[in-house]
């Protein structure tokens, strides 16, 4: 069987419950998100947001007791990022750290590093960056040359990091870094290694770049002779590019992958309620969202039996990021009255039709995900 | 125009242009900041009143030259109102009213908001007859989208009537402006991807070559 598979998942007894709690939540929390909070969503960046969020226990849901994880399923946190996402939630402070950070640190992290970092992502006080484009490496990220190089007592980096989202509010960055130089090009794999950098180290800094909409989300990051200790090095030195694909494998997985413009729909649908031509338009877009959630579902259940389902979640990525990025704000431009629309829903789709041009870059491009699928179709 | 002439319009537009709009430029737009310089350049080169007939001190410019003329601007970020304003000198010329020198504001009926409204003062409405008011008292406003000032401008008196255009003239000038901006921009955009993908390297190989 060279296919790939995708065997059909329930969300767990308790999601109905669960659900009603979240809502309640952020329906009081969220009364006064203006449209471009909404749209920004998981790029958006609310440090006091994502501490109630923690206070609640619903960041490092699956994680063991032991560091302040609710030792939950993954369909269960499941059911809360979906919740976040249909309205558009500010969650990017916690985001990473709950959905990659924090799973790299407990698997592959020392005794040490999980107690100093693990509780305080849980608590919504510790943000991640991540650390892998570099100006010359992006599809090509193992080409990527910010050097590492070994001192007494740690490493002295030197180079650059770019398209860094939210770099500048958040407080840790795990980065992938040539601790050797690849003997040859072919073996470019070799000698990379992850480690945990304070964003506020010293030789450290960091350059806003003002995005389509004006806001300044990525970020250029310029390390200068940063001295980063040994005790922050995650895994093995020279690993590093193993652990980065098994933690692409949790950054492509999510149901975020497909639902970045949800929160239009979610402003669109007051309006077009009262449109009986829209029904079938929208009708045939929840349709395909049904698909692609099983199918993302699908893969939230394989992360939940310790698998790394990579070729899996770059499919999803692959056909949720159209979705995202393509039918859903299209087929909301054609249904729209622009006369009768409220303004803050034009706002919105304004907002969403910049921003979703970097959803098929970021995590990915189309073209490295259809490699990936290739691949696993025997085709190269 | 005949098609020389043409040409040698849009050369000087886009000379002007490519030497004086740079990234500061654009970013000192962004944070309001009006382009005098600029201005008082294109000014010199006549269009603002380029569509009005020569009767009423322009060049008879077509429409369809106009367009030609926004496509460039369209091309380097559409720095200035200059398109509206064209627009606005045009149909009052055509509904018989002599168009003002300076910036214009083209108003669609009940639409109040004008980008650069604070710079205006002069508009001309286009409702069921031609009008050329003087700009009211100003609410200063940022555009979300556009980020360029947007600015809610309220009527003052009316100096002039003219002929009735009908009621779609400023949304359809409107359109043609955006479309032509938009197609301009996308000129640009690309003429950026197709060096970018001809000068990035990934994986040993231009991306343009996979």
């Amino acid at each position: 069987m060279v296919g790939l598979r995708f065997d059909l998942r329930d969300t767990p007894p308790e999601a109905p419950a669960l659900r009603r709690e979240l809502r309640a939540f952020l329906d009081e929390v969220g009364r006064d998100w203006p449209p471009i909070v909404r749209a920004y969503s998981w790029m958006g960046f609310d440090r006091d947001f994502s501490r109630e969020v923690g206070k609640r226990g619903w960041i490092g849901m699956t994680w063991p007791a032991a560091y302040g994880g609710g030792e939950r399923t993954a369909m269960e946190r499941y059911v809360v990022l979906e919740e976040m996402l249909a309205v558009g939630a500010p969650v990017g402070a916690h985001w990473i750290g709950d959905r990659q950070s924090g799973p790299l640190i407990l698997r592959l992290g020392t005794e040490d590093q999980r107690r100093e970092f693990i509780p305080r992502i849980i608590r919504g006080e510790c943000a991640f960056a991540i650390g892998l484009s570099e100006p010359d490496s992006g599809s090509d990220l193992a080409s990527l040359r910010t050097r590492a190089e070994k001192v007494p007592g740690g490493f002295k980096i030197n180079g650059r990091k770019v398209w860094t989202t939210n770099a500048h509010r958040c407080d840790f960055m795990i980065a992938l870094l040539r601790t050797e130089a690849a003997p040859d090009p072919k073996l470019k794999h070799q000698g990379l290694s992850q480690f945990l950098v304070d964003l506020r180290s010293s030789g450290l800094s960091i350059r806003p770049i003002l995005d389509l909409v004006g806001e300044e989300g990525f970020n250029e990051i310029t390390f200068d002779d940063v001295f980063v200790p040994d005790s922050m090095v995650v895994g093995e030195v020279g690993n590093g590019w193993k652990q980065a694909t098994a933690e692409l494998a949790f950054e492509r997985a999510g149901p975020e992958r497909y639902l970045s413009s949800l929160p239009l729909l979610t402003a669109a649908l007051d309006d077009l309620r009262a449109e009986p031509a829209a029904a079938e338009a929208v009708g045939r877009l929840l349709a395909r969202a049904g698909t692609l959630r099983q199918m993302s579902l699908a893969v939230a259940g394989m992360l939940q039996e310790g698998k790394a389902p990579e070729r899996e979640a770059a499919l999803v990525k692959d056909v949720g990021n159209d979705w995202e990025q393509i039918t859903l704000p299209e087929t909301i431009r054609e249904l729209l009255d622009p006369a009768r629309t409220p303004p803050q829903v034009t706002e919105m789709l304004g907002i969403i039709t910049m921003v979703a041009r970097s959803y098929s870059l970021r995590g990915g491009t189309r073209e490295i995900l259809r490699g990936i699928i290739a691949r696993q179709l025997g085709l190269r | 125009m005949s098609d020389d002439l043409r040409s040698i319009l849009l050369e000087q537009v886009e000379r002007l242009l490519a030497d004086t709009v740079t990234p500061d430029l654009l970013r000192g737009l962004e944070k309001g900041a009006w382009p005098e310089a600029l201005w008082s350049e294109v000014e010199g080169l006549g269009l603002t009143l380029a569509l009005a007939s020569e009767a009423h001190g322009g060049a008879g410019l077509g429409w369809d030259d106009a367009v030609a003329v926004w496509q460039v601007l369209g091309r380097h970020g559409a720095p200035l109102p200059l398109a509206e304003s064209m627009a606005a000198a045009g149909i009052l010329s055509a509904a018989g009213i002599q168009p003002p020198a300076g910036l214009l504001g083209l108003q669609v009926p009940g639409e109040a908001v004008l980008p650069w409204g604070r710079r205006l003062k002069h508009v001309a409405v286009a409702d069921r007859a031609v009008a050329l008011h003087a700009a009211g008292p100003v609410t200063e406003g940022r555009g979300s989208v556009s980020r360029l000032p947007q600015d809610r401008v309220e009527l003052g008196a009316a100096s002039a009537e003219g002929a009735a255009l009908g009621p779609d003239a400023a949304l359809l000038a409107g359109a043609m402006i955006h479309a032509a901006l938009i197609a301009g921009a996308l000129e640009a955009v690309l003429a950026m991807t197709v060096d970018y993908a001809t000068t990035r390297k990934q994986f040993g190989r231009l991306i343009s070559g996979f």
